[in-house]
Order: C-alpha cells, then structure tokens, then sequence
C-alpha cells in the first residue's frame, strides 16, 4: 500500500471511530442534559425525539417532576433525548414558545417542535404521552 | 447572572424572607384566601410550606405575590394575573381539584 494509501486509512479508520464514539455516547444519555439558551437549538437536533423540561426552583410541581424525567431518561435512553431548562435565566427560550407556567415540557421529533405538555403527570401517563412521538 | 449566582441570590432572599414569623403570616392569609373563596389548603404540608416559601422568595425579588409555578415576565400587565390566587385558580380547582400549583385544593 502506497504510503498516501496508508494515510488515508489511517484518517478513515480515525473517523469512523470518531462518529462509532459519538452515536454510542448519544445511545447511552440515560439522564437529562442541563441546557440553556445558548445551546437549545443544537440540543433539539441531537436525537429522533427530544424532550426538554422547562422548570423552576421554587415550583413544587417541577419538583415532583423531575424524578418522573430522570426515570423516564432511563426507560427510554436511546430514544428519547431529555433536557432540563431553568426558566429564570433563560429568557429566550421562554419567550420564543411562550411559556407562562412550569413545569412545561417542549416535545421535538427530528428537529421540529411539536407541542407542550404543561403541568405535572405521573409516570405512566407521561410515559404513553412521550412514546406517541416515536 | 449564571446559574451558580441565581442560587446564592436565591439562598439569600429565601434566608431573609423563609423565616418562621414569614411563613406563618402567609399561611394566615393562605388560609384565609381558601376561606373567602370556599376551597381549601392542600393537606400535603411540605407542599404547602414549598409554595409559601416560594411566594415569600417572589414577593422579596418582584414585589408582589406571583405564583411559583408561572413564569414572571416583568411586564406588569402581562403578569398581573399570576399574583396568588392567581386568575386560573378557581377554574383549576373546580376542573382539576386544585390550582396548578398545589396550595389550593377542593373544599
């Protein structure tokens, strides 16, 4: 093999690599991802399905939430994709899908927004809601 | 502010504001809110005490009441409805069996 060969394999194998690392990074996210403004519009990208979790530190509901979403990270890690955004320092996003109350959660598949969850739900409820978009 | 500040910041204000005497004027006044509209405060105390420690926190850093569960915007107009009991409470409570938030609950 000409050496230009050689390093072009070398460069391909390094890729492949690179993308194999990624996808099984993605696969195994079984927790929601902290987001924020700055990266919102990536983060919807990142998966299939994505959910992301608009919450607040003072709101009860968020808290009795959040246990629900991390169980549901688990149940459907490699699926369904889910962040946390905390409404107070995250002006933008609030303003751009209008969010008046918390918990909310933003339901996107592949990329485009497809509607709000508002209010607490137990987990089985939450779980069916979710699964619908897969 | 980044996110570890918005704590601290928190932590402050709920530390001057959480104090006992606080919470018990505004379960006083929760109380008496449920009263004159004939619903009830849920019977879940950590839940209660949760709120009103929130509203305490809304009232130091906004001045008024606003409900912790809804997004304050800093319009006052636009806001105005979110003050506790907020203008969705009674049709919450009627509909659902309490107001999004948890602290009123049907009587």
């Amino acid at each position: 093999m000409a050496e230009d060969d050689k390093e072009l394999e070398a460069i391909k194998q390094r890729m492949l690599k690179e993308l194999m690392k990624e996808r099984e990074v993605e696969k195994v996210v079984d927790r929601p991802l902290e987001i924020t403004d700055a990266d919102f519009d990536q983060f919807v990208k990142r998966a299939p399905v994505v959910v992301v979790d608009c919450w607040a530190t003072w709101c009860p509901p968020c808290r009795m939430l959040a246990p629900v979403i991390d169980e549901l990270a688990k149940r459907l890690a490699g699926r369904v994709l889910f962040g946390k955004l905390d409404v107070d320092v995250n002006p933008a996003t609030v303003a751009k899908y209008a969010i008046m109350e918390v918990p909310t959660l933003l339901v996107f598949k592949d990329g485009k927004f497809m509607g709000k969850i508002i209010g607490f739900r137990p987990l089985p409820e939450l779980e069916r809601m979710i699964k619908a978009y897969l | 502010m980044n996110n570890w500040e918005k704590v601290f910041e928190d932590c402050r204000i709920v530390d001057a504001m959480s104090s006992e005497a606080k919470i018990a004027e505004l379960r006083r006044w929760a109380k008496q809110v449920a009263a004159e509209r004939g619903v009830k405060l849920n019977p879940d105390e950590r839940l209660v005490e949760a709120i009103l420690k929130g509203l305490a926190r809304n009232e130091e850093k906004y001045g008024k009441r606003y409900c912790p569960c809804r997004v304050v915007t800093g319009d006052l107009e636009a806001d105005a409805p979110k003050v506790c009991p907020c203008t969705w409470m009674m049709e919450d409570v009627e509909s659902k069996g309490r107001c999004h938030c948890g602290l009123f609950v049907k009587g």
